[in-house]
């Protein structure tokens, strides 16, 4: 039996279509709207103004891409920012992560979960404290969403003590709203398992339903250093990731991008996959905890920012070639590639984690999400299970 | 309680984000009855929208033949929507004239205007339109769209309580444009970005620097140049470079002819300030 389902808020919708076998999933295939041309647009222009162009992408991870934008332009300059401007870079993406997933959480999973049975939770409170992270990259950024202030040489702002100072206080004011609602300052699972808070909750809600485990993965995952296959790591080469019609590939295997890749080797989170392995739980630990690892990254960044080098050094872009760059995007690897004769683009690929997760396999080799989702029967479990991987539409179809 | 309806065409969602930052949303959204919005929780599904009656209609994104939300045909949907609400808001660049994505399909237009010319649907709707630009638009813009009244619109139908100002007003840059003193590269806190560096705010309207964005600051306070994204010839190319025409500024702070432009620029530039050209510390 063929069935077709719409989802909807996932940056845009999706159609998922379902083959049911016996009452059970057997298959998926993820069909979103068409492609909107951002490549095509970036043709033809200068250099400089894909660093407007691509934030557009997407409205929740355009800055990933203007950071993804800056590298690529900055490898094919051959080019080394001042490592001020990378830590204002670092501080500026780990926002992006912090509101995406406060988002992720309070707009698609919990709502999905009050579905299931789970207690209604209202999001405008951590709506709010998205809103204060993102006040953090308009401290440097000057706006969000949408802004083009990492550049190829650098940043344009060139910031005092005065903005450093309030980028912490306001970094410190999401970090007492995190542990105080979301999760608590935990060493170990078995920590967890005795704090408060709404991922704990949560943990209760799926234990209590024998949801845990479902949306198996195939413990293949990619990050923007490193390749892990069951268990064991090796350095990422772009080159091996290759878009396919409606698939991406590493070296012809289907990956998984995103929290749990980054984080499933360390701390807690190592924990928790270990018990859990690649499933719906891991995935939204990973995640909701990687809000707290962000938080501490950007204090720590803010710390060793050093106002005395340069923000920004001329980087001449009237150049020929080839740039590449992959950044760890709130939802995973994001790729950007670009070639260019004199100064003008000739070619520009985007590839986001979204087509990474989703791609489209085959009944033998299935995809991350087709594997995942493989023999569920309750059609709000395999959403759940989709929305798990923090799906971008308007990613996918840029 | 007055029914809201946010509609999504050709998008990035940037503005639905945007949106998200209004201060005090939650008791905004406590005035109107969401039947939808494409992030937050609302009463009714994409499928159930057309021939739903609204009040308002907020509507994002480029205006496109061919598209389908929610299984319907968009553009069907969206008039089924307008025509029976009260005011349509058009919210960022692409409502308003097309925007970023008709670079890559000419075909795309905004509500009221592609580029700079009306639409098919402008006699029909221009009636109930309330256009705010921007890319995206600014939440405080958003909020005053949909709830405002007695707009002073201009004649691309923006409200002037907004863009009757060009973003130039109000930046902390303002010095060194009126004395004449460029930046010559990014990256510092001295210097206009209007000479060398690509900056459209003199001649783009839009209040980014009279209330700024989250609350605490602007592209142009970050030293970064407007693009000019609040007008219908967004986005323009060679967006870092200021277009010279025998060394002076293509295109002149808005309003300004030529001639006053160069008389008082010339003046400026005669005279060193000191405090103008040094580091700020």
């Amino acid at each position: 039996m063929v069935k077709v389902e719409l989802i909807e808020k996932v940056e845009g919708e999706a159609y998922l279509h379902y083959r049911y076998k016996k009452g059970k999933i057997r298959d998926v295939r993820v069909e979103f709207l068409p492609s909107r041309g951002i490549e095509k647009i970036l043709k033809g222009r200068v250099l400089s103004d894909a660093l407007v162009i691509t934030p557009r992408v997407c409205g929740i991870c355009g800055h990933s891409h203007l950071i993804a934008t800056s590298l690529a332009l900055e490898k094919l300059a051959n080019f080394t920012p001042s490592p001020k401007a990378n830590s204002i870079r670092t501080v500026t993406l780990s926002c992006e992560i912090i509101q995406n997933h406060l988002k992720w959480f309070y707009l698609t999973i919990l709502p999905l979960l009050n579905q299931l049975g789970f207690k209604e939770v209202s999001p405008f409170e951590a709506i709010n404290y998205a809103s204060k992270i993102q006040k953090v990259i308009a401290l440097f950024g000057g706006q969000y969403p949408h802004t083009s202030y990492s550049l190829a040489g650098g940043v344009a702002c060139d910031p005092s003590f005065l903005e450093l100072l309030k980028a912490k206080r306001l970094t410190l004011e999401v970090k007492e709203f995190f542990n105080a609602k979301l999760l608590e300052e935990i060493k170990s699972f078995k920590e967890f398992r005795s704090s408060k808070g709404l991922l704990k909750e949560t943990y209760l809600f799926l234990a209590k339903r024998k949801l845990l485990k479902v949306g198996k993965g195939k413990e293949s995952f990619l990050t923007s250093s490193k390749r892990f296959k069951k268990g064991k790591g090796e350095k990422t080469r772009i080159r091996f990731i290759q878009e396919e019609k409606d698939k991406v590939l590493y070296k012809g295997e289907f990956v998984e991008v995103g929290a749990l890749a980054r984080n499933f080797k360390k701390g807690v989170v190592r924990e928790v996959y270990r018990k859990f392995k690649d499933t719906l739980f891991s995935r939204i630990f990973a995640r909701v905890f990687e809000i707290g690892v962000m938080l501490e990254k950007i204090l720590k960044e803010l710390e060793t920012i050093d106002l005395s080098q340069n923000s920004y050094l001329p980087v001449n872009l009237n150049l020929s070639g080839y740039g590449e760059s992959i950044v760890e995007a709130p939802r995973g690897c994001l790729i950007h590639k670009v070639t260019a004769k004199n100064g003008i683009i000739t070619n520009y690929e985007i590839i986001t984690p979204t087509q990474l997760n989703l791609s489209n396999g085959t009944a033998s080799n299935p995809s991350i999400l087709q594997q995942a989702i493989l023999n569920l029967k309750d059609p709000l479990v395999a959403q759940l299970v989709f929305r798990s991987f923090d799906v971008c539409s308007v990613c996918s179809t840029h | 309680m007055e029914k809201l309806i946010w509609l999504q065409g050709v998008t990035c969602n940037g503005n639905s984000h945007s949106f998200l930052n209004l201060e005090g949303l939650e008791n905004f959204l406590k005035k109107f009855e969401l039947l939808y919005h494409p992030l937050l929780p609302s009463k009714l599904s994409l499928p159930q929208l057309y021939n739903t009656q609204c009040d308002i209609l907020v509507i994002e994104g480029g205006v496109k033949k061919g598209l389908k939300r929610g299984g319907v045909e968009f553009v069907k949907l969206f008039l089924s929507l307008a025509k029976r609400a009260k005011r349509v808001v058009a919210v960022g660049s692409c409502a308003v004239y097309g925007g970023v994505f008709k670079e890559g399909d000419n075909s795309i237009t905004g509500v009221l205007f592609d580029k700079e010319e009306k639409t098919p649907f402008f006699k029909k709707l221009s009636g109930k339109v309330v256009n705010i630009p921007g890319c995206p638009a600014h939440p405080e813009w958003i909020a005053f769209g949909i709830e405002g009244k007695d707009f002073h619109l201009d004649e691309f139908y923006r409200p002037k309580e907004l863009f009757a100002y060009t973003v130039h007003s109000g930046c902390s840059k303002n010095e060194y444009f009126e004395w004449k003193v460029d930046s010559k590269t990014f990256g510092e806190k001295e210097g206009c970005l209007f000479y060398e560096l690509g900056c459209q705010a003199p001649y783009t309207r839009g209040s980014c620097n009279k209330m700024l964005w989250n609350g605490v600051s602007s592209k142009t306070r970050a030293g970064i140049p407007c693009i000019g994204c609040t007008e219908s010839s967004f986005p323009k190319r060679e967006l870092f470079k200021t277009k010279t025409y025998m060394g002076i500024p293509a295109n002149m702070p808005l309003g300004v002819p030529k001639r006053a432009y160069l008389t008082l620029s010339g003046v400026a530039k005669s005279f060193k300030i000191e405090r103008l050209s040094t580091k700020l510390f």
